[in-house]
């Protein structure tokens, strides 16, 4: 009998990018950009728009470190989860002079539940609120790492 | 902007502006360890959003937007994502072309994939 080896498909959900901007709307643009080379999203200005908006209604940086943003709209085509990570350093609310070295963006479809984007993006914060695994992340700075901090994200 | 990006603006707005008014959206952000501010400098985008968009066709969105909870769906294979009726071919906008039409079944404006 013969056996085949099958190797694991791509997780093509989520990716890992390093952020070339310090300001936190060049973040964004870059992190929709990539979600748009992803066939992720169909729209990118709308999108890059309503993430603006999502700031000035409340900063989504969590703690000092780490900023957590998505979106749940019709510009989205496809589930993905991008994070950044920013070796120098994010001014994300500069205001109150918060700097963060890691950004995560949730997109989900328009056509999936509300309630999905929450789990979705409850996963992403639960998995990215302690330091250690923060960390983690900013040591490794791998998609397999990455992959197993999410592993339980809805998809 | 095309009327179908003023629409999808729109929607996104709405969606914004139900987390940031619904007081069980809002308290699930805040376990998250998100804080909202208040929503006066949305809903003044939102008229000065709507204001730009045509009259009849925001009438249709709204009507669904109260009925539904969502005033736009999207439409794939032909299919409209919101109630699943099946559009005929003659619906389709022609190639490359973005125009807003209405569903038959459910009366939301339809965003073609």
């Amino acid at each position: 009998m013969a056996i085949a080896e099958i190797s694991p498909l791509t997780d093509t959900s989520l990716d890992l990018l390093e952020l070339r901007h310090r300001r936190r709307e060049s973040a964004l643009h870059q992190l929709v950009q990539s979600a748009f080379e992803h066939q992720a999203v169909r729209h990118p200005a709308l999108l890059e728009t309503l993430l603006l908006r999502r700031e000035r209604l409340g900063s989504t940086a969590l703690g000092r470190s780490h900023a957590v943003t998505g979106a749940w709209s019709w510009c989205v085509r496809a589930p993905l989860v991008l994070l950044g990570v920013s070796s120098k350093g994010l001014e994300w609310d500069a205001d109150v002079g918060i700097e963060v070295a890691l950004v995560a963006l949730v997109l989900t479809p328009g056509e999936s539940v509300e309630e999905l984007h929450f789990r979705r993006m409850e996963a992403v914060t639960g998995a990215l609120r302690l330091q250690r695994q923060r960390q983690r992340l900013l040591d490794h700075r791998d998609l397999p790492t990455l992959s197993l901090l999410l592993r339980e994200l809805p998809r | 902007m095309s009327a179908v990006e003023g629409f999808l603006e729109l929607h996104d707005l709405d969606v914004l502006l139900a987390q940031a008014r619904d007081d069980a959206r809002r308290g699930r952000l805040r376990r998250m360890g998100y804080t909202l501010g208040p929503a006066p400098a949305l809903v003044r985008e939102r008229e000065r959003l709507a204001g730009k968009l045509d009259r009849r066709w925001l009438n249709l969105y709204e009507r669904s937007l109260g009925r539904y909870g969502r005033g736009l769906s999207a439409v794939r294979n032909r299919v409209c994502l919101g109630c699943r009726l099946t559009l005929p071919t003659s619906a389709a906008p022609p190639p490359g072309e973005a125009q807003l039409h209405v569903c038959e079944g459910c009366g939301r404006l339809l965003l073609w994939d």
